[in-house]
């Protein structure tokens, strides 16, 4: 007999409630309201098993990390950006997001993506029950009439209308400090064109993420596609009718829930012609 | 699942997740604190019981799963 908790319980029980424990402990995303990819909380990742007959939940880090960085130096001048021999500054590159057109030619070199060998080998879905972006509306100068540089940035709390979870393509890496031997699984989001409703909200740059139906999120994680059938699940606009999108609080971060709506004097609404 | 419920005259949030086919709830009083984890057991008498994973938070399991219950009726 043992107790737990001043509990008598069965050993059997007792050993279920040891594996809880070491569970929960591994699992500490679970609790979080906002996961916020400028942090070290990781994320809940769906793989498939091996032989795709199942699939499990893991956890990873935010920020795809390329094998061609050796140290966690080097991967923190790259997110955050650094200033080369010359005293130029170059911008971080969180590598939070892989956009589905640079999965396999990168379009900037239009060479070889980094992407190349997760989106072929290890593509996966990120767990999710709805994400933040920011909408930005530029103020006019009222003696001029021209527009401010700098616009005012209005967070939008974006979520499914009919699903409490749901999926996002993603692609991952194991990645090894080569001096230290620290091994990470590291994880981008696959992105893909804003749909109507996106593109009002996330107006800078007009992406979303690549939010995939259960048929395509099965078939993402677990079929041998071809690069054609990888593109075009990548990428998919989920439809924008099912979507809702509700402004919350500038300070959201800190709220007990974060996804509480915040009504905004001044916001001209969002206009969907259907 | 979440709920929002008051618990000593605080606000905090109940989440009931799914871990290794359990059913555990996550009580959060402030994102910034370690949530307190509940789960229902068993005693060797095959009555339920509500507990704090890992031990030490006895009474809160017992007060806040009560709160719970309630919830889920």
């Amino acid at each position: 007999m043992c107790y737990y908790n001043g509990q008598k319980v069965s050993r059997e029980e007792f050993i279920r409630l040891m594996a809880l424990e070491r569970a929960t402990k591994n699992y500490d995303f679970l609790n979080k309201g906002v996961i916020s990819g400028f942090t070290d909380t990781p994320v809940a990742v769906v793989v498939a098993t091996e032989g795709n007959t199942n699939f499990d939940i893991v956890q990873m880090e935010w920020g795809f990390i390329p094998n061609y960085l050796n140290t966690r130096e080097e991967v923190n001048r790259m997110r955050k950006g650094y200033k080369d021999t010359n005293g130029k500054y170059v911008p971080g590159q969180p590598q939070l997001n892989a956009k589905s057109e640079n999965l396999f030619v990168s379009e900037r070199s239009g060479r070889r993506s980094m992407f190349y060998d997760a989106a072929k080998n290890r593509r996966c879905l990120v767990l999710s029950s709805g994400y933040f972006d920011w909408r930005h509306v530029y103020r006019t100068n009222k003696k001029t009439g021209e527009k401010l540089k700098t616009p005012d940035k209005y967070p939008y709390y974006v979520s499914l209308r009919e699903h409490e979870y749901f999926y996002m393509a993603a692609i991952w890496n194991p990645w090894t400090d080569k001096e230290t031997g620290e091994m990470a699984n590291t994880v981008a989001l696959v992105t893909a064109v804003a749909n109507p409703l996106m593109k009002q909200v996330h107006n800078s740059k007009e992406r979303m993420p690549t939010i995939l139906s259960d048929e395509l999120a099965w078939r993402w994680i677990s079929e041998d596609l071809s690069e054609q059938e990888i593109l075009e699940i990548a990428a998919t606009q989920y439809p924008y009718q099912e979507m809702s999108a509700c402004t919350v609080a500038s300070d959201f971060l800190g709220k007990l829930d974060p996804t509480e709506p915040f009504t905004y004097d001044n916001l001209p609404a969002i206009e969907l012609v259907v | 699942m979440d709920w929002e419920a008051i618990y000593r005259g605080h606000r905090v949030k109940i989440g009931k997740r799914s871990v290794k086919g359990a059913e555990v709830y996550y009580v959060s009083s402030s994102p910034e604190k370690k949530p307190l984890v509940l789960t229902r057991a068993l005693k060797s008498g095959g009555k339920e019981f509500w507990t704090s994973i890992p031990q030490g938070m006895q009474r809160e399991a017992e007060e806040i799963g009560a709160i719970i219950d309630n919830l889920e009726k």
